[in-house]
């Protein structure tokens, strides 16, 4: 628990709503239980962060708290494993008629445009984009880092040479 | 004259030990000359530590820069590390969802075999999107019924309203139905709700006319777009019954 508590706390500065708003502490609402199992489940505290930061955003306004009860929180989990499902499904069928067997970005966009969940669609290239040039600078910081370590290969190569003279002087001593 | 003569080869041999052929050359002089006197053996002794001296200063040196260097590694791997540690922190906070987690569920089902490394990015994305849509739109409801805790009923009125939510109907137990079915009514109150939430507290009912529920549909239009529109679509369908369901409640 400590260990999700500490995730969650790390995963807040993140998402979009709160940025566009102050998110509103949630010390009150009462904690859900993990009454399913997690085998399939989403992040309970993930999920709870997601719907707590929305509903600060859209009831603002109003000033008091918004309380969601456990049964809702719960639903909410279940409703995006099941969309995950679905997703999956659709995606897989659209990687198969175009007899693929690796399911990838653009099908699971496409899928989502089957599903008419097309106003998703744009969010999620965005998205995606800025996740591939992450990528991009993750592998250029890595060959800057091959190229580092043969620099220090080349200067472990330069004590072996003074260790020659060393080695001689030691004779000269014997002698 | 021979120990004049013998000092300058001693002198040789001193400064010779850096190349490394010079010292053997001397070796065979100096075999040669301590037999003859013995006085000239009590000259090689400070040139020998002089040239001990020296090895040992060199030995040093070394062992200082090889310490040095090795610093200079660890220092670095320490710094790389940390590097890394930071962009995996990045990376996480970027994808709110577990990609393990989901990429788990989309294995449970046999038929999808290979899922290349971004579509789990897509999916989390898309996921947490979903999850936001489906609490404005069970956030309405609530707001209906003039609550203020989101209720699992709410869920289930978002989910039956919405078309697309239709792979969802199966996590609505028949009774969140019934309630679904109840909680039509307030669908009366939703135009003034939506159109004027200032007032709402004060004076519900004077904020029903056409206008205000234009207003009302163009301003979450224009926040979530097409969904929304949609969402006003049903309820205006919807406001056909309300006035038989008060009826029927009254009668």
């Amino acid at each position: 628990m400590p260990r999700k508590i500490t995730l969650v706390k790390e995963g807040e500065p993140q998402p979009v709503d709160a940025a566009q708003g102050e998110p509103a502490p949630a010390p009150a609402a009462p904690t859900a239980a993990l009454t399913e199992a997690e085998v399939d489940e989403l992040p309970r505290a993930i999920v709870r962060r997601l719907v707590k930061d929305k509903l600060s955003h859209v009831a603002g306004g109003e000033g008091a708290e918004v309380i969601v009860n456990k049964d809702a929180m719960a639903a909410f989990a279940e409703s995006a494993r099941i969309f995950i499902h679905y997703l999956s499904a659709t995606a897989n069928d659209m990687c198969k008629e175009s007899k693929r067997q690796t399911i990838n970005a653009d099908d699971v966009l496409n899928a989502l445009d089957d599903m008419e969940f097309s106003e998703f669609v744009e969010p999620l290239r965005t998205s995606l984009q800025e996740f591939r040039n992450k990528n991009a600078d993750k592998r250029s910081e890595a060959k800057k880092q091959q190229k580092e370590k043969r620099r220090k290969l080349n200067e472990e190569t330069l004590p072996q040479k003074e260790n020659d003279p060393a080695d001689d002087a030691k004779e000269n001593g014997v002698a | 004259m021979e120990p004049s003569s013998q000092p300058q080869p001693m002198m040789g041999v001193g400064s010779q030990p850096y190349p490394a052929a010079a010292p053997y050359v001397p070796v065979p002089g100096s075999l040669a000359v301590p037999p003859g006197s013995q006085p000239a053996a009590a000259f090689p002794n400070p040139t020998q530590l002089s040239a001990q001296h020296q090895m040992v200063y060199q030995q040093a040196q070394q062992f200082h820069q090889q310490l040095q260097q090795q610093q200079e590694q660890q220092l670095r791997e320490f710094w790389t590390t940390q590097m890394d540690e930071i962009k995996q922190a990045n990376d996480f906070k970027i994808h709110t969802l577990p990609l393990a987690r989901i990429k788990k569920i989309m294995k449970a089902d046999e038929d999808v075999r290979m899922i290349s490394a971004e579509a789990p990015v897509v999916f989390a994305k898309a996921c947490e999107v979903f999850i936001l849509e489906l609490t404005l739109r069970s956030w309405m409801h609530t707001e209906e019924n003039k609550r203020r805790t989101l209720q699992k009923n709410d869920i289930a009125a978002a989910i039956t309203r919405t078309d697309i939510y239709d792979f969802l109907v199966d996590i609505i137990p028949r009774d969140e139905m019934k309630e679904e079915g109840l909680g039509h009514n307030p669908i009366v109150g939703l135009p003034p709700a939506m159109g004027a939430p200032a007032d709402h507290g004060s004076h519900p009912y004077y904020y029903v006319p056409a206008q205000q529920v234009q207003g009302a549909g163009m301003m979450y239009g224009g926040q979530q777009g097409h969904p929304v529109t949609y969402m006003w679509q049903t309820p205006q369908g919807q406001a056909a019954e309300p006035p038989e369901e008060e009826q029927q409640q009254s009668a």
